[in-house]
């Protein structure tokens, strides 16, 4: 979506963090935004901040969906980016320990709500020819991260779903920009906490060096949404875990034996 | 795991295809095998041909695998390697029109389903100081593959998930393999349509003239395993398309602003 002013922006998770930096920056580049949050509160007043729409949604929850869209699209017409940025965090543990409800729930939201948005959205894109999802993903998607294994499972999963959307909606105008950001600083821990009704185990992961704002990953997100790209990191230093898992992946097809 | 002669094998979804494959492999190595199936019948046979025991085991089901594994490890000793290779295929249809019930499925039987083996009997693993998960994920794990976003997905969350499991057990002696099979002939599309309860359509993906058969990626995961190698890939035409995902990761990290 190469020019973004004038455009409706639905972005889910918009009342903190990355989101809340997206809705920023969009609004900003002249889009009209509306911001669903989990907290309609938050919601309501993040949209009072930025002058946009607020409205309250659990993205886990299939259902409430379709009156969340009505109201946006009501207010600003119909929405022709969504970015799904509502997510919650790992419960830090090993596989083994790992609890079942937390690991469905995380799926629920980081990976099925995000789903349900895109199919109930991207149909009435491509019919008008033109349109975009952002899903915000995580550099846990493409390396793994110990003791976040449901987390990264999620997002590696939603990486590559947008992979196989992209080129199923390829010719009908509908775009795909999946973001892997490493460290931001976010509401995650609080959100999560909150949605699970549990506290979460410290995290076991080393602290990686650059810690952005989510309002220096909606600048990011911005360019590489008009620049139609597939996919949108934001920390030069996670680059080498990537190449890493590729050198390992290489090796291993190094290893089958000559037919 | 190094030596597998003596060792105790559960394979899911071994009364056919990648499952038998692996089954028949580790067999003919001297390992005690136990097939778990969906279908009791196909456990069995497979089960009478490798002088290993049979069980009936839907994996989605969490409350299924204790009795499964209890029944194994009385005949058979405790469980040293666990092969999660049951699995059901995508209906074929793009994100827009995919079928909710058939996605979750599909998420409960190829993804929770081994999580919830893993989690059942990697603690007896390391326990007994070793043991090995091997997972049965597939080239759409790291490749994408239209119309088979929930496919795709679920196989790409299960290769994450054991990449972090081997770094949560690597200090207990737990190994876990990720086999990521291109095309290979199985029993897949009826096995499908008969859990699913519906008929998938066909695939939009090119046929492969001369497709790999479950023996063939047998022989090739006994020998990941006795390496104890992470990755397992079968077919060598696959990895130009995972390359091409990484140039276009790595085009995407020199997008990012030098000050960051």
């Amino acid at each position: 979506m190469t020019e973004v002013s004038g455009k409706t922006v639905l972005v889910t998770g918009g009342a903190s963090g990355i989101g809340l930096g997206i809705a920023r920056t969009f609004a900003a580049a002249g889009a009209k935004v509306a911001i669903a949050d989990i907290d309609a509160a938050r919601a309501q007043e993040a949209a009072r901040e930025l002058g946009v729409v607020g409205v309250a949604l659990d993205v886990g929850d299939h259902a409430a969906w379709p009156g969340a869209i009505a109201t946006v699209e009501k207010a600003l017409g119909p929405i022709d980016i969504l970015v799904n940025s509502a997510g919650i965090g790992s419960g830090n543990r090993p596989i083994v320990e790992m609890e079942d409800g937390w690991m469905r729930r995380l799926f629920e939201i980081n990976l099925f709500g995000s789903i349900t948005g895109m199919k109930l959205l991207g149909p009435a894109m491509a019919a008008r020819g033109a349109g975009h999802i952002v899903n915000v993903a995580s550099m846990a998607a493409v390396s793994h991260v110990t003791n976040q294994s449901d987390y990264a499972g999620a997002k590696a999963a939603l990486a590559m779903m947008s992979e196989c959307f992209m080129h199923e909606m390829r010719g009908t105008g509908v775009e795909i920009t999946v973001v892997c950001p490493g460290r931001v600083a976010t509401r995650l821990r609080e959100s999560t906490e909150l949605v699970m009704g549990a506290r979460r185990k410290p995290s076991t992961a080393v602290a990686p060096k650059v810690l952005l704002s989510g309002d220096q990953v909606g600048v990011m997100v911005l360019e590489a949404v008009r620049a139609n790209r597939l996919w949108c990191f934001t920390h030069h230093e996670n680059r080498e875990r990537v190449e890493r898992r590729w050198r390992a992946m290489s090796d291993a097809f190094d290893a089958i034996p000559p037919v | 795991m190094t030596e597998v002669s003596g060792k105790t094998l559960l394979v899911t979804g071994g009364g056919s295809g990648i499952g038998l494959g692996i089954a028949r492999a580790f067999a003919r190595a001297g390992a005690k095998v136990a097939i778990a199936d969906i279908s009791l019948d196909r456990a069995r046979e497979a089960a009478a041909e490798l002088g290993g025991v049979g069980v009936q085991l839907d994996v989605a089901e969490p409350g299924a695998w204790p009795a499964a594994i209890a029944a194994v490890e009385a005949a058979l000793g405790p469980i040293d390697i666990l092969a999660n290779s049951a699995g059901i295929g995508s209906g074929n249809v793009p994100v827009v029109e995919m079928d909710e019930r058939w996605m979750r499925r599909l998420y409960e039987i190829n993804l929770f389903g081994a999580i919830t083996g893993m989690k059942l009997v990697a603690p007896g693993m390391k326990a007994r100081g070793g043991g090995h998960i091997i997972n049965i994920a597939s080239s759409a794990a790291v490749s994408h593959v239209p119309n088979q976003a929930d496919y795709a997905g679920a196989k790409a969350a299960l290769a994450m998930m054991s990449e972090c499991f081997a770094t949560e057990m690597k200090a207990d002696g737990v190994g876990v393999t990720i086999v990521c099979p291109g095309r290979v002939s199985t029993r897949f599309k009826e096995s499908t349509e008969a859990i699913i309860g519906a008929k998938r359509r066909e695939s939009i993906s090119p046929v492969p003239k001369k497709l790999m058969v479950g023996d063939e990626v047998g022989v090739l995961v006994l020998k990941a395993v006795r390496k104890d190698r992470l990755w397992c890939f079968t077919h060598p035409e696959i990895e130009e398309r995972v390359e091409r995902r990484w140039d276009a990761m790595r085009g995407a990290f020199a997008e990012i602003p030098v000050a960051v």
